[in-house]
């Protein structure tokens, strides 16, 4: 985004005969002018610093993690599950079950924005899509996909103080009418890109959720957030944690990505 | 099976020598049980991938339909029981794999009982490659994309499937084919041919063969399956699915047939055509809470038209009326006839289906279905509600068959079922 600056443009011959506090005046006013484009050119443009982001939550192209999910509810219940998670090319997910028991073997292939599930007592991948529920408060599609700018563009970024930090807020729009969300404004820090909130909407402008990327750890060469909190704008009460862990590179083969193929795949 | 308790009885006195003889026996037998269950775990881990075991008592309202009068020819017990456990196999041998389910069952009705031992699946699959593979034996395959009814499932049209199980698993529980398979993976495709030989008793059906192409249109967000079916009934076949937004999903199975299964002697029938349009139009839609909401209209030509149906229920009285008289045997053997064309649940030609889906909390859902005859206003509402308990499922369900006395759905005996689901699952 270019942002205008009306600075003062008139020619003035400063070397004509007005008076000391004219030009002392000419001076300050060139140096903030100055000082403040040069501010002001430094905000990245808005798809820049989405992509930033995403160099962050993803390693590369082709990576795995592990992904437990922890869901509390007011009433003491505490459910987990857990997820073996394969990525390809950043734009194809394989999301194996682990845990809990009882769902263990289901799959969750994400293509694009087509989206399957496979679960071994139906033996038909079926299509489903991104908003439907994992559980309340996580679809699919958030477990499934790690990256914003495959599904989402960014239209706009200003600089505004989070917590009182400065922080770039981004807003997000969906690029396909399969994404899981129609709006996001997504915070992220001015000196490395660290998302730090995100806040997802619906068509209508309702809120569904708000996402905090915390526990900041060196891996792969880069501090990446391994730990998302979820608080679902449906369900107040409920807290729900995102834990990643052993995010390496691994190159998946193709097939594993082919709905076709979902039966055929190992235990 | 083994009488353990046999083995514990006390020795005859007769002599010495028999007693040594039985106690060695005895040993050999204990030694060998032993053996077996010390190798179990292994086994379980080498071959078991899944087992459950369930248990299905239900009570049903019976009504008796127009279509046996006395009472006589149909079943009218209200107390049912079924128990069977699921069990799947699987070994894998490097590029062969073994691959079985089976489904030992035992079922109590009308103070009867009854047990069965299904081999559901039985076959081996070898990979020629990372992308062909090739399979021998009995299997259970699945075509077709929607929920209620798959007109595209082409090799499993002669199998009985449990109508009162969740349609997402009933197709699970049946019996598969004696087939001959082939398929490729290629990018973003999938070629597959299937060849169901006829086997004298085993496999009456005339030779099958079946040729699927299946492709993601990734650009548009759609999947498209076609079919070709060499059969006694020909068929061609289209399955679409496609995500129409976030919460939207639309599909249609669409299969078009050479010729009717319906039963016809002594029916007025005014189809004359030689192809006939079996499909099913549908939709899932996930609300933002949620609930998840189904709705399928099917369109079966192969279906009794008004005419015929009509043309049937008259039949069935005038089989009713010779009960009375001199060809009451005659009128018997018709309403044998006319019940055995009815057992097909889905007997008309256009029908809504809906079904609304919820999860109350991360152990409790539930679910609302209904299916509403388009011919003649009869319907058919389920709802179940069902609870995780650790590694069990408790799930009770209510059915109830709603319709005047002419309409298809009124021809069942069952009226309303209340049926209760005890499942307890294990895997390695």
């Amino acid at each position: 985004m270019s942002i205008s600056i009306d600075a003062p443009l008139e020619r003035r011959n400063l070397h004509s005969h007005a008076g000391a506090w004219e030009r002392v005046e000419q001076i300050v006013i060139l140096v903030f002018s100055l000082f403040f484009y040069t501010a002001v050119s430094a905000v990245p443009e808005p798809q820049t610093a989405l992509q930033a982001v995403d160099n962050i939550r993803a390693p590369g192209d082709n990576f795995s993690f592990t992904l437990d999910v922890e869901q509390q509810r007011p009433d003491d219940k505490t459910r987990h599950f857990q997820f073996d998670v394969k990525v390809k090319n950043n734009e194809k997910s394989l999301v194996t079950y682990t845990e809990p028991k009882k769902s263990k073997g289901k799959r969750i292939l994400m293509v694009g924005a087509n989206l399957w599930i496979y679960i071994p007592t139906t033996r038909m991948p079926i299509r489903i899509s991104a908003q439907q529920k994992i559980s309340s408060g996580i679809a699919n599609a958030d477990v499934a996909r790690v990256v914003y700018s495959l599904d989402y563009q960014a239209d706009s970024i200003k600089t505004v103080q989070l917590e009182d930090k400065d922080s770039y807020q981004l807003s997000l729009s969906a690029k396909n009418k399969g994404a899981a969300y129609q709006a996001i404004e997504l915070w992220v820090a001015t000196d490395d890109y660290q998302p730090i909130k995100a806040d997802f909407y619906t068509k209508t402008g309702r809120k569904l959720k708000s996402i905090y990327y915390q526990d900041y750890q060196l891996v792969l060469g880069k501090k990446r957030p391994m730990l998302l909190e979820v608080h679902d704008a449906l369900n107040p009460e409920d807290k729900i944690f995102m834990r990643y862990s052993e995010l390496k590179l691994a190159d998946t083969p193709d097939m594993y990505f082919q709905k076709s193929y979902l039966p055929r795949l190992p235990r | 099976m083994i009488n353990l308790s046999s083995l514990f009885h006390s020795f005859p006195r007769s002599s010495v020598g028999m007693q040594i003889a039985s106690l060695q026996r005895r040993v050999k037998l204990l030694s060998l049980i032993t053996f077996y269950l010390f190798s179990l775990p292994t086994l379980a881990n080498d071959w078991l991938q899944s087992a459950e075991l369930n248990y299905r008592p239900r009570y049903i309202e019976t009504q008796t339909p127009l279509t046996d009068p006395q009472a006589q020819l149909l079943d009218y017990s209200h107390h049912q029981a079924e128990f069977y456990a699921l069990i799947k196999l699987h070994k894998s041998l490097d590029k062969l794999n073994i691959i079985s389910q089976l489904r030992p069952s035992w079922t109590y009705q009308q103070q009867a009982h009854e047990a069965g031992f299904n081999i559901d699946e039985l076959y081996l699959d070898y990979a020629l490659s990372p992308s062909i593979f090739l399979s021998l034996g009995k299997r259970n395959l699945f075509t077709g994309v929607a929920l209620g009814r798959n007109p595209t499932d082409y090799l499993a049209e002669n199998k009985s499937v449990d109508s009162s199980q969740d349609p997402e698993r009933r197709r699970d529980l049946r019996r598969g084919n004696y087939l001959l398979t082939a398929e490729w993976y290629l990018d973003n495709a999938h070629l597959s041919l299937a060849f169901a030989p006829q086997f004298n008793d085993t496999q009456p059906e005339k030779n099958r063969l079946l040729l699927r192409y299946n492709q993601l249109l990734e650009a548009w967000n759609t999947d498209v399956t076609g079919f070709v079916f060499l059969a006694e009934r020909e068929g061609l076949g289209l399955n679409l699915s496609t995500t129409v937004n976030d919460n939207w999903v639309v599909y249609a199975d669409v299969s078009l047939r050479r010729g009717r299964d319906r039963q016809l002697e002594g029916v007025t029938t005014h189809h004359h055509k030689n192809v006939f349009t079996d499909a099913v139009l549908g939709s899932n839609y996930s609300f933002n809470n949620g609930l998840g909401w189904y709705a399928e209209y099917w369109y079966q030509e192969n279906g009794y038209s008004d005419s015929e149906w009509q043309s049937l229920i008259d039949l069935s009285q005038q089989s009713t009326a010779q009960l009375n008289s001199p060809a009451h045997g005659l009128g018997i053997e018709q309403l044998v006839s006319i019940n055995q064309a009815l057992k097909p649940l889905y007997l008309r030609q256009h029908y809504l289906f809906n079904r609304l889906s919820y999860a109350i909390d991360s152990n409790t859902e539930t679910s609302l279905s209904h299916i509403f005859n388009l011919d003649d206003n009869s319907q058919l509402i389920r709802w179940h509600v069902q609870r995780n308990i650790a590694d069990m499922q408790l799930r009770l369900q209510l059915e109830h068959l709603a319709g005047q006395q002419q309409s298809a759905f009124a021809m069942r005996t069952a009226q309303t079922t209340v049926l209760l689901n005890l499942n307890w699952r294990f895997s390695p």
